[in-house]
């Protein structure tokens, strides 16, 4: 490594606000696009120090250990075959001397290489590395065109699209300039400063100096700091409030509050206590949603009439105490609106509203959020009499109610100011009109399940659950029919989290219930309704669900992609009776009993595939080792089959270990192919059977044995 | 500082930054991106300048005159600046210290918010402007207009001068507004929103504004097949208006509302680009340097 490669990199792309949402995203492709180029230009593997740079206005990266100069390298260039070099006397051809004189060299210097056209002359030269400044400065201007965001735009009379306009460029290899342009503007060293301090010019001598120097002018450049810096102010606010106070756990906003500030300061606020009368989500919204504000809780948890502000502003109390006074304020009048909504939405009741829904949109064709209901409230119905026959205490006539009036939220003026208290309102309204508490949660609960793993909430009644898997699987029916199908990234409708939502609320309340019945009625109540699909929309829609399946099961659930696909194999037509399969298999795997047996069943199978076989049935079996496994088989069916009946699949599992030692047996002494053909289709009939038993829990060819882990990527592969 | 003054004192400033200071349109509109001066000036090569205070008419957000944040009609001091200047937020910036606010004195932010209309063919990049946590400004760099992607781009800076005005004031009812030092704002606009909030809700004849919107868009067409597209948008915006009315009335139902918006885009469309062939057949005019509206 030469001894520049003490000296940092500096690159700051200065622009006019950028999305928060955008920052980090683009700051990891930078910082990861930067580290391959310097590696594929061989400038050294750099680190970046800190991890994250980037405020509003301002994307950057600092980096260590870039050479300050490319190591030579020895390169080949290769002229005319030989055949075209010489002439039939043996002498050179024009085109040699040419490819010579091109290259400044003497024909003698020539070389002979082997190359895949054949035989060639070349020249071998030592090509000087160029300098860092030098190559970085023709590389840095398309990397930086080439961030992608979200949304992109142009601005005054230029063609170059980013996510805001470019300000400056600041980019620097230890005290040097790296000189390049992007979008019609120069690199240099002068950064900018903060707004309030009239955005100043900023010199850097140094990249080293960079994160200090813009911190003594109050900007906080690093990214993961800064968000702990957040996080230190809120604490010492609520401290200073009271004993015990603390503010709301939402990491979501702390990241965004980060990406909305280059110096964080933080004020404390209050709010006319009678606003405490809302109810907590409607309070808590109003602070976060417009505002960004961290509702403060007391020491048990209760609403108190506090927030803590994060402030993008000078640090002296005159100023920051005249901010706190507009924030308060303007909380105030957001408050007075959230109240006059809340009172306001009352005088019309949730059924009233029913009717308004025919002027909200669910979707173009599927048409409005009335004729929604309409379908929810039969598709429920559908729902909850399967959950019934299967033995779940669902309690119909409240999910049908909730199922009439769960989108009457969407016509509420609170629901239209804050869209996320969606579900929320509806059932504070709903208990206020004195709807059943069932009915109620339910409301509630509607739109749960579409989160990952811890950070969701669960789904806690039948009524609830039961009334998100009928709202969701009619939207994935609907869009299913329209061939309106998720593609890599794309999924404008969510439909990924509707489908997870299923999976969630079948599994937390633990219901069986049958995905294709449901499916099959929103077909036929879409059918109704005169819309009906285009291609095989909806029959895609079981293979979606267990795609959802399959990942709750692997990342959820912890379960080994093998047992997954062993128990989806027979099928996963009800949900909580594939993972359970999935589970029970999960524990057996590597087990000795189930390993033979595994091993046995793809005998089995191979047998079976290559015939059509009836299970057997009047048996006609010779040896003793064949009627000993009819035996075993017969005592498995018939120990196994309440098991299996009640779900408990590790128990069914026990008792199918039992017939592994006759197979063996069987398969060790038995020709199954007997020339006779009555003892042949015995004894396939026979493996059918068994076939048919194991299958119940899943397809045990599935399984990988111990010592097939080359299989581990072939399965996965397999399963896409 | 009383609403008028605020008014006032922006287009003082945009007069020094060499914007042509127009009066607001004539006709109902919803927000003053329709007047012609920012909707047909966007279009094409020629810079351009202008601010005016523009009466925005919004049917649903009328309230009786009874909700203190919410009016049916509302003051929005529209600037248009074409090309977008390379300083531009710094001009706006500048332009808060008219009535007062200096960036070294409050926590300004620039937040994602970007902006559509869909009847215009118009859409665009910004943000809303927060004060101290109040949004007192749209900030838009257009990127369409009446379905051509523009070139240059222009800025659209939207001042809520009511939002503005009580802020400074600390206000908590529009109506309570000074507009100057004898009357207030209630004074002056509250029996508007009252009848105004009973006409569009409860008393506007539907058939009447059913049969108008089909007669406003007929005419719109044969203007424009005369090649009149500067009148035929006037009946555009008139179809805008009394679809907003319709749609306030409850007589718009989803399943019509998109169809309506086509009918209403077409319209404007097509007006945009008559305007652009007009402008192109004069060989640009604003082109020329030092032209009126042009930044010096």
């Amino acid at each position: 490594m030469s001894p520049d490669s003490n000296r940092y990199f500096l690159l700051e792309i200065g622009c006019e606000e950028i999305p928060d949402s955008m920052l980090l995203p683009a700051l990891r492709y930078l910082c990861q696009e930067f580290v391959s180029l310097a590696q594929r230009e061989r400038l050294g593997l750099p680190t970046l120090e800190p991890d994250w740079l980037g405020t509003p206005r301002r994307l950057a990266l600092r980096a260590a250990g870039i050479s300050g100069r490319q190591e030579d390298r020895e390169v080949e260039i290769t002229g005319p075959k030989v055949e075209v070099a010489y002439d039939a006397r043996g002498l050179p051809t024009r085109a040699l001397e040419g490819f010579a004189r091109s290259q400044g060299v003497a024909l003698d210097s020539l070389l002979r290489v082997a190359t895949p056209r054949g035989e060639c002359l070349a020249v071998r030269r030592v090509q000087k590395g160029r300098s860092a400044v030098e190559v970085l400065g023709s590389v840095l201007a398309s990397l930086i065109a080439s961030i992608p965001f979200g949304k992109t735009m142009r601005w005054g009379a230029g063609s170059f699209r980013f996510a805001r306009p470019i300000q400056w460029v600041v980019c620097l290899h230890g005290e040097e300039v790296v000189p390049f342009e992007v979008a019609g503007i120069p690199s240099g060293r002068v950064s900018r400063g903060p707004r309030f301090e009239g955005s100043p010019a900023i010199e850097i001598p140094d990249a080293r100096d960079y994160v200090t120097l813009l911190q003594s002018h109050l900007v906080l450049a690093d990214w993961s700091a800064r968000r702990v810096r957040i996080r230190e102010l809120v604490e010492q606010e609520c401290a200073r409030l009271g004993h015990g106070y603390a503010t709301e756990e939402r990491p979501e906003l702390l990241d965004t509050l980060t990406g909305l500030v280059e110096h964080p300061v933080a004020a404390a606020g209050n709010f006319d206590a009678s606003f405490l009368s809302l109810p907590g989500p409607v309070l808590s919204t109003a602070m976060i949603h417009h505002q960004r504000f961290l509702p403060v809780r007391s020491e048990r948890g209760t609403p108190v009439s506090h927030y803590v502000a994060i402030l993008n502003c000078r640090p002296d109390p005159l100023t920051v105490d005249r901010i706190r006074r507009g924030n308060e304020w303007v909380l105030q009048a957001r408050l007075k609106d959230a109240d006059f909504f809340w009172k306001e939405d009352r005088k019309r009741t949730q059924e009233d509203r029913v009717q308004d829904l025919e002027r909200v949109l669910f979707e173009a064709t599927l048409g409005s959020y009335r004729r929604k209901v309409d379908r929810l409230a039969r598709l429920a119905e559908a729902l909850c009499g399967d959950l019934r026959s299967r033995g779940h205490d669902v309690d119909t006539p409240s999910v049908l109610e909730a199922a009439r009036i769960c989108k009457s939220d969407l016509t509420t003026l609170m629901v239209k100011e804050f869209p996320e208290l969606q579900g929320i309102m509806g059932s504070l309204y709903a208990r206020l009109e004195g709807k059943p508490e069932p009915v109620c949660r339910a409301l509630e609960q509607q739109y749960r399940g579409a989160g990952e793993a811890e950070q969701r909430e669960r789904f806690s009644t039948l009524e609830g659950a039961a009334l998100a898997i009928t709202d969701r699987m009619d939207t994935l029916t609907g869009f299913f029919l329209l061939d309106r199908i998720p593609t890599g990234s794309k999924d404008p409708f969510g439909l990924r989290r509707s489908a997870l939502a299923v999976v969630q609320a079948a599994l937390d309340l633990r219901i069986h219930f049958s995905i294709s019945g449901v499916i099959r009625r929103a077909v036929a109540l879409y059918e109704e309704q005169g819309i009906r699909g285009k291609g095989d929309g909806s029959s895609r829609l079981v293979p979606f669900l267990e795609e959802r399946l399959r990942h709750v099961c692997q990342q959820a659930l912890g379960l080994r992609y093998d047992a997954v696909n062993a128990a989806l194999a027979v099928g996963a037509d009800d949900i909580l009776d594939a993972v359970l399969r999935a589970q029970a298999l999960h524990a057996i795997r590597g087990h000795a009993d189930f390993e033979a047996l595994s091993l046995s069943f793809r005998r089995v199978r191979n047998i079976l595939a290559e015939e059509e076989v009836e299970p057997l049935t009047v048996p006609t079996l010779p040896l003793k080792e064949e009627r000993a496994l009819l035996k075993a088989l017969e005592k498995a069916e018939r120990d196994a089959g309440p098991l299996l009946g009640s779900g408990d699949y590790s128990m069914a599992l026990q008792v199918l270990a039992g017939i592994r030692s006759p197979l063996d047996r069987f398969f060790e002494t038995v020709l199954v192919m007997d020339p006779d053909p009555a003892v042949r289709k015995s004894r396939l009939g026979l493996l059918k059977r068994i076939s048919l038993l194991l299958l119940r829990v899943g397809d045990f060819a599935e399984m990988v044995l111990e010592g097939e882990g080359a299989q581990l990527t072939s399965g996965v592969a397999k399963r896409g | 500082m009383t609403f008028q003054e605020l008014i006032l004192s922006l287009a003082d400033y945009w007069n020094r930054h060499g914007a042509v200071l127009q009066q607001p349109y004539d006709l109902e509109v919803g927000a003053g991106t329709m007047h012609p001066d920012t909707f047909f000036r966007v279009l094409g090569p020629e810079p351009w300048r202008a601010a005016y205070c523009s009466p925005s008419r919004r049917p649903v957000d009328g309230r009786y005159g009874e909700n203190p944040f919410r009016v049916y009609r509302h003051y929005q001091f529209q600037v248009i600046l074409k090309p977008s200047p390379p300083n531009v937020q710094d001009l706006y910036l500048d332009s808060l210290a008219v009535f007062g606010v200096r960036s070294s004195d409050h926590d300004i932010r620039f937040e994602e918010d970007n902006w559509e209309s869909p009847t215009l063919g118009a859409a665009g990049v910004g943000w809303q402007v927060m004060l101290d946590g109040m949004e007192i400004s749209q900030f838009t760099y257009f990127q369409q207009a009446g379905g051509m992607d523009l070139s240059p781009v222009s800025a659209e800076l939207t001042y809520g001068s009511e939002r503005i005005a009580m802020f400074l004031d600390g206000i908590e009812n529009v109506f309570d507004l000074p507009w100057n030092d004898s009357c207030t704002y209630g004074e002056i606009r509250r029996e508007e929103e009252a009848q105004f909030s009973r006409f569009n809700f409860e008393e506007a004849d539907l058939d009447l504004h059913l049969s108008l919107f089909g007669q406003f868009e007929a005419e719109a067409q044969r203007l424009l097949e005369r090649g009149l597209y500067l009148p035929a948008y006037d009946f555009c915006l008139r179809c805008s208006h009394t679809f907003n009315v319709l749609d306030a009335r409850g007589a718009v139902s989803t399943t019509e509302r998109p169809a309506y918006i086509q009918r209403m885009r077409r319209i404007a469309c097509a007006c945009a680009d008559k305007h652009l062939e007009a402008r192109k057949a004069a060989g640009f005019p604003l082109l020329k340097p030092h032209a009126a509206g042009a930044p010096s």
